[in-house]
């Protein structure tokens, strides 16, 4: 029991970058355990690859959002004169049959 | 209120199409990703809202009332295609080819470049506009599932939970579908947008 314990642990603390920015990508949606945050922060301190990784994957984040919001609040692109037709006779119809 | 004045005198499904189905069109594009698709979905809310018209109570806006119903007919289109996509391989991430960012022992297998401190481009404005473009275009290459993960988190800020329930996968599957998405996103923005 304690030696699967402490094996667990020894994987976690030295899992490669693999497993490293699966926990940073998770990071991003769920709070992560105790072990795999301190796993995480040691990593950290000498892989500059996934240093690199944590700040781009943020930097991402920020950028879509900000494009999403940019875009709810512009008007293109918009819905096409004939799709727009399609939907208002589709509307007509829908409500001619409620009465 | 007095009874000659009809009641829900701010909304009138004629004024619907004219007043919010292109802003309804594109929340639907932004996540369908598909613009046959969004349309259907437009039509289909608006169909839906005509039809239930009682339940909107004046309390939020139009709009809001309107886009809320236009989110259900979008979250149905993702379970039903993320069902179709779990009897193929993408979603079976056991039999998935190995992320090919990672050597085999797990170590990176490309470069991860320093972005520009300025996060160039992405602070709205026309830019922005040029950004969705990249992004959809990188978005494209992932597995429609993984895809739609991606957007339910980042666009709408579900949580993994209510993810796992609409695409019917466990947590440790959503939380690999993030994981290559982003990766694979990261590399693709990084050429086709940060370095550029």
């Amino acid at each position: 029991m304690m030696i699967r314990r402490i094996a667990t642990i020894w994987k976690i603390l030295n899992a490669p970058c693999r497993e490293m920015t699966l926990l940073l990508s998770r990071e991003q949606d769920d709070p992560l355990p105790a072990l795999e945050v301190f796993a995480l922060r040691l990593h950290l301190l000498y892989c500059s690859a996934c240093r690199r990784y944590k700040r781009n994957i943020g930097v991402m984040r920020r950028a879509v959002r900000r494009a999403a919001d940019a875009l709810d609040a512009s008007s293109t692109p918009a819905l096409s004169p004939e799709s727009r037709r399609r939907i208002k006779q589709a509307m007509d119809d829908s409500s001619d049959l409620q009465g | 209120m007095p009874e000659y004045y009809p009641k829900n005198t701010a909304t009138n499904p004629s004024d619907w199409l004219e007043r919010h189905g292109d802003a309804m069109y594109r929340f639907a594009l932004m996540r369908i990703r598909d613009s046959e698709a969004a349309e259907e979905l437009v039509q289909e809310a608006l169909l839906a809202a005509c039809k239930n018209q009682a339940t909107f109570s004046g309390q939020s806006s139009e709009r809001t009332w309107l886009i809320a119903i236009l989110k259900n007919k979008i979250m149905d289109e993702m379970r039903r295609r993320a069902k179709v996509a779990a009897r193929h391989e993408e979603m079976d991430l056991e039999h998935l080819a190995p992320d090919p960012t990672f050597n085999r022992r797990g170590l990176w297998a490309v470069a991860v470049e320093r972005w520009p401190e300025s996060e160039a481009g992405t602070s709205g404005g026309a830019e922005s506009g040029e950004f969705w473009a990249a992004f959809q275009g990188c978005l494209s290459g992932l597995p429609q599932t993984w895809a739609d993960a991606f957007v339910l988190r980042e666009l709408d800020g579900a949580s993994t939970e209510e993810i796992c329930k609409l695409l019917g996968v466990t947590s440790t599957n959503l939380w690999t579908m993030l994981h290559r998405g982003r990766t694979q996103l990261r590399a693709c923005l990084e050429q086709n947008w940060f370095l550029k």
